[in-house]
């Protein structure tokens, strides 16, 4: 049941009203609706499926708890003693954190094995089998059938979230263990995110919820506009970045065809992934739960630092508190900083860290997406970028200085937010071949066999990468919206509340010319191999 | 929920469903052309049509109901659509006698002849189902009866597909080439179903091998959807008389059509065919002066059908005689447009 079928519009036609003609008497129950609603979406995947889902959420409750006993057994011992000192009263927070640990540790670890297993081991085993394979030609170790349940990855880091939450002592596990499969399996957030927090969903979740005619309104005017995005706009723009990049035919493309390519493939990707973000934000702000945010309009951004607060950005706050600042301040990186201050001066010393935390975050960054060379290269390529980007900080202020750039003026920012594009393209230019080989042979096109006259459309080649005049014609439009939208909300206008605030004709036309313009230039129904979103294979 | 507010939604749910009812009824393949006569069917006036032909465009080519009227007194009209599949007729049954009390139908054979290409099925069946407004009654039972047999064809349609309900919704794919504002023309709908086609071919071509007196076994569905419309033309106390109207035949389909016969010879029933060796000579065709295309009379073979069908209507059925009756004054006026219309197309393709 993908977002963009009919069986999920059904799905949620069905559901809202019934979760919202629960008699107040019996709301307090409202969220066990929910939770069957998420394994009724979940069993459309597929039963076997759900096994998975049922032993992360097994785990994650068991282990949430036991940790929880620990720490309340802690509070409770150096409550039950007046006398206690401090030394040991520390002593025993110790011995708690250290139970705590071990838990946490064997807890993640088998969340990871599971995602390694399931994910990438057939994967890695491809990728073994043909390194070999150049060698010897016989050599081939079988692939294990299973099945990838949908939305692993998320769900996983979801469930890493709450568990790293409740060792810390963020807030308390949770007692409820429905409460806890409800949170990990919330059916808008299962596909592609967001990754949630329970501090800030999951408390939402449980809540009681009594209709808001305006959040429906706003929900489903979110809705709308993630269906634009996906249907309008990305599953057009695949079509040429699938027929390029295409491990059969991009030997036949020019560079700049690649060019072009890779400029769609970033269109696609970035109105499938926010299309469908705003899908589920907008189905479960009617649901009455609020989901962050997962896009800031990243092409505003200047910097590569800036780009990854908006890009992805519950990944980013995800790998930013789990995994950035406990590197960054664990102690052999600590130690290593100071030897390095120590022995090359301040400047290495700050260094060090600068260089070992975006190298780990952006590898995991890479590896989360795929198992395969081009997602560790991808994962290396941005590592370095930002390392430099910091390493090179000081360099670039003198140059500013010396040359008096005025980084406030409007065309300064401009090149910036190039800079940043080309950059980040380059990171896309890394993923989306079909094979290292391809990768090469691309780099090579873009600077022996361009081709110029295909960009201005004198070679007669420009409708021939799966999209004809017409479609092309309407995804342009389609982005030009995208792109109104995005330049106003830039500045600081609400599009939503604005939009709300009209005359009733006025929007009522936009909205009804909205859902128009998805009814008919929408890609859906039979006959079409809608892509699926994006970010549902990760 | 405050009440104002539900107002709200609800007005704005209406305003959606009218512009997705108004898409729909532009938004189809210009092919189901013949919707304005079928939907204009319905508001005759009550109990003046006594026969009424139901079928494929060999129908609507062939039978001039205006000519039927002006020289032999009898009110007929044509429900018919583009390529009828055998699964169309019984909701054209239906329709039909949702309106009027007709005491004959004289149905197409060809509906009942196909040689099972899915593709071909599905957008035939679209012509049929376009042609009736969204949320009609004869729309869902028609998209009901297409979906039984389609889904059994094409693994790829499913048997409860309600897109097939909003052609804006199944077709949004084909926008390129299907949206068409036909819906503000008023096509064919004062020649009560007759469709004039212009143009001349030569269809001498056809080897003696076609008049073939072998049998070939119906398709499952054709069979099955024959034995429905005559069970329920039983039922409703509905005579029926089978036509095959003038067209190149080929062997498949003299061999499915000879099957035909013989079940309709079981039931008793009549039937007029125009495409056997004998019926060509009986009715005599003349191949390069009657024919429009391979399947399609033109005016000239239609005043030829039109003649044999009303005339076998008269001797053999019980018709009444109606030239003189004002509810069916209508009649001359549509015969008269009919008339003009083929002055002008003579004229325009004269002139050419």
């Amino acid at each position: 049941m993908t977002f963009t079928s009919y069986k999920f519009l059904l799905f949620v036609g069905i559901l809202i009203p019934l979760y919202y003609l629960i008699p107040n008497k019996y709301k307090k129950y409202q969220w066990i609706l929910l939770l069957i609603a998420n394994y009724i979406f979940y069993l459309s995947t597929g039963i076997p499926q759900i096994a998975f889902i049922v032993l992360s959420t097994a785990v994650t409750y068991v282990s949430t708890r036991i940790m929880q006993k620990f720490r309340d057994d802690c509070s409770a011992l150096i409550a039950a003693t007046p006398d206690i000192t401090r030394d040991e009263k520390k002593a025993q927070k110790a011995i708690a954190a250290a139970k705590i640990k071990k838990v946490q540790y064997a807890t993640i670890a088998l969340h990871l094995i599971v995602l390694a297993v399931v994910k990438y081991l057939n994967v890695t085993i491809g990728n073994v089998n043909s390194i070999v394979g150049a060698f010897k030609s016989d050599f081939a170790i079988p692939t294990v059938s299973m099945i990838v349940p949908l939305g692993i990855s998320f769900y996983t880091f979801t469930s890493l979230a709450y568990i790293l939450d409740v060792a810390r002592g963020k807030y308390k596990a949770e007692k409820n263990c429905f409460k806890v499969a409800l949170f990990i399996s919330y059916f808008p957030t299962i596909v592609q995110g967001p990754i949630c927090r329970f501090d800030e969903v999951g408390r939402q979740l449980i809540a009681e919820h009594h209709f808001d005619y305006d959040r429906f309104v706003r929900g489903a005017e979110l809705m709308l506009w993630g269906f634009f995005k996906k249907l309008v706009i990305a599953d057009r723009a695949s079509l040429v970045s699938k027929t390029v990049f295409s491990a059969e035919n991009y030997q036949q493309y020019s560079g700049s065809q690649f060019l072009f390519a890779l400029v769609l493939a970033f269109i696609y990707l970035y109105s499938d992934f926010s299309g469908g973000i705003d899908i589920a934000r907008g189905v479960s702000e009617i649901l009455g739960t609020d989901l962050p945010l997962n896009f800031e309009r990243p092409l505003y951004a200047q910097s590569l630092a800036e780009y990854w607060r908006r890009w992805h950005m519950t990944l980013g706050g995800f790998m930013r508190d789990y995994v950035f600042y406990p590197v960054m301040l664990s102690k052999p990186v600590l130690k290593l900083s100071k030897k390095a201050a120590n022995k090359w001066g301040k400047f290495a010393g700050k260094m060090v860290p600068s260089v070992i935390t975006p190298a780990v975050v952006f590898f995991l960054m890479g590896i989360w997406h795929g198992a395969s060379f081009q997602y560790i290269l991808y994962g290396v390529y941005n590592a370095f970028m930002v390392s430099s980007g910091v390493a090179l900080e000081g360099f670039f202020n003198k140059l500013k200085k010396w040359l008096h750039i005025n980084d406030q003026a409007y065309s300064y920012k401009l090149f910036c937010m190039a800079r940043v594009f080309v950059i980040t393209s380059i990171s896309r230019l890394i993923v989306n071949p079909p094979s290292i080989a391809a990768l090469g042979f691309i780099i090579k096109s873009l600077f022996t066999n361009f081709n110029v006259d295909f960009l201005f459309g004198l070679d007669g080649k420009f409708f021939d990468l799966g999209l004809d005049a017409k479609n092309m014609f309407v995804m342009f439009i389609g982005v030009l919206i995208f792109a109104t939208v995005s330049i106003v909300s830039e500045h600081g206008m609400n599009v939503r509340d604005s939009l709300n605030r009209q005359n009733i004709v006025f929007r009522w036309a936009v909205l009804i010319a909205l859902f128009v313009i998805v009814l008919i230039f929408g890609k859906y129904g039979r006959g079409y191999d809608a892509a699926s979103f994006l970010y549902q294979g990760f | 929920m405050k009440k104002n507010q539900l107002i709200r939604l609800i007005c704005f749910s209406l305003c959606v469903l009218t512009v997705v009812c108004f898409l729909c009824h532009v938004f189809h393949y210009d092919k189901a052309r013949m919707r304005n006569p079928v939907l204009t069917y319905a508001k005759l006036e009550k109990n003046t049509i006594d026969t009424v032909l139901i079928g494929t465009s060999g129908i609507h080519c062939s039978y001039i109901p205006g000519r039927a009227y002006d020289k032999y007194g009898i009110t007929t009209y044509n429900c018919t659509i583009d390529g009828m599949r055998a699964w169309g007729v019984l909701p054209m049954m239906k329709y039909v006698l949702r309106y009027q009390k007709p005491q004959l139908m004289i149905m197409d054979m060809r509906p009942f002849i196909d040689s099972g290409d899915s593709t071909y099925n599905e957008q035939r069946s679209r012509y049929f189902n376009e042609i009736f407004p969204v949320f009609s009654y004869f729309r869902f039972i028609g998209v009901n009866q297409s979906l039984k047999y389609l889904s059994q064809l094409d693994e790829n349609t499913g048997r409860f597909d309600m897109s097939y309900l909003f052609n804006v919704v199944r077709y949004h794919d084909m926008w390129q080439d299907t949206l068409s504002f036909s819906v503000l023309k008023n096509s064919y709908a004062y020649t009560f179903g007759f469709r004039l086609n212009k143009g001349e071919l030569s269809t001498k071509t056809i080897p003696e091998s076609a008049y073939s007196d072998e049998r070939l076994d119906l398709l499952w569905y054709s069979e099955e959807c024959l034995d429905e419309v005559i069970e329920y033309a039983e039922k409703k106390g509905v005579q029926l008389l089978f036509i095959n109207t003038p067209m190149t035949i080929t062997e498949e389909r003299a061999k499915r059509m000879n099957t035909i016969h013989d079940k309709l010879d079981s039931f008793g029933i009549p039937y007029i065919d125009f495409c056997t060796k004998s019926g060509e000579e009986q009715y005599h065709f003349d191949k390069s002066e009657d024919f429009r295309d391979k399947s399609h009379t033109n005016y000239t073979g239609a005043k030829k059908v039109t003649d044999i069908v009303a005339q076998y209507v008269l001797d053999n059925y019980d018709v009444p005689d109606r030239s003189n009756d004002p509810s069916c004054d209508y009649y001359k006026d549509a015969y008269e447009q009919t008339v003009n219309e083929i002055k002008r197309l003579k004229k325009a393709v004269s002139s050419s």
